[in-house]
């Protein structure tokens, strides 16, 4: 998301959470996706189905005879998950709409994660989007994911 | 102010655990990322390492 936001930086992958399908569904998702895409996983969409996305992993998709960059897409593992697709912020560019995780869960999320390039990302986002967030619904994600030193250490 | 409205119930040892599990996923994908890197031509790719990293 921060490159999405213009940080400099590389990525092999993009998070994408999707609701929950029906393999009927999924299936057709597939068959949709098999025009540019392939599954790097498996190539069989039952087994993503069942052994991964229903199993609560990953699988991911991309572009066909090319590994990398690829989207890892998931259906929702928790609470947090079915929150973020309810709350999901909407996105406007080159004439298309996305949806993205709503930054005052996101900037704290990447604290909870704590590798030093999630710290960059969080203290990036939070600079550019502090004037724009909600203050008390940020700070319910900094409490809840126990991440207030970082956040006092890093950010401020 | 925003109303917040519904707030998500956050299990943080499930929530470390995931990230345990995303961490061991992550390590499986470069496990086959190594393998097919070996098993394709360097021209092929090389040349798309080119345009991804510009």
């Amino acid at each position: 998301m921060p490159i999405l936001f213009g940080r400099s930086r590389n990525s092999e992958d993009v998070d994408i959470i999707i609701e929950k399908l029906t393999f009927k569904q999924f299936d057709e998702l597939w068959g949709e996706l098999g025009k540019d895409f392939e599954c790097i996983i498996t190539g069989d969409p039952k087994e993503a189905y069942d052994d991964y996305l229903s199993a609560k992993h990953s699988v991911r998709f991309s572009i066909k005879k090319q590994f990398i960059p690829n989207m890892e897409m998931k259906f929702p593992k928790n609470d947090l998950d079915v929150w973020t697709l309810e709350k999901k912020w909407r996105v406007f560019m080159n004439g298309r709409r996305l949806f993205i995780s709503p930054m005052e869960l996101q900037i704290p999320f990447k604290l909870f994660l704590g590798s030093e390039k999630d710290i960059e990302d969080a203290k990036y986002l939070y600079l550019l989007f502090k004037g724009k967030l909600d203050k008390k619904l940020l700070w319910s994600f900094i409490t809840k994911l126990k991440v207030e030193k970082s956040f006092k250490r890093y950010l401020r | 102010m925003k109303k917040t409205g519904r707030l998500p119930n956050i299990d943080l040892k499930e929530l470390k655990r995931q990230k345990k599990e995303n961490f061991r996923e992550r390590l499986d994908f470069i496990d086959r990322y190594a393998k097919w890197l070996k098993k394709t031509p360097n021209k092929e790719w090389s040349s798309r390492q080119k345009t991804l990293i510009g």
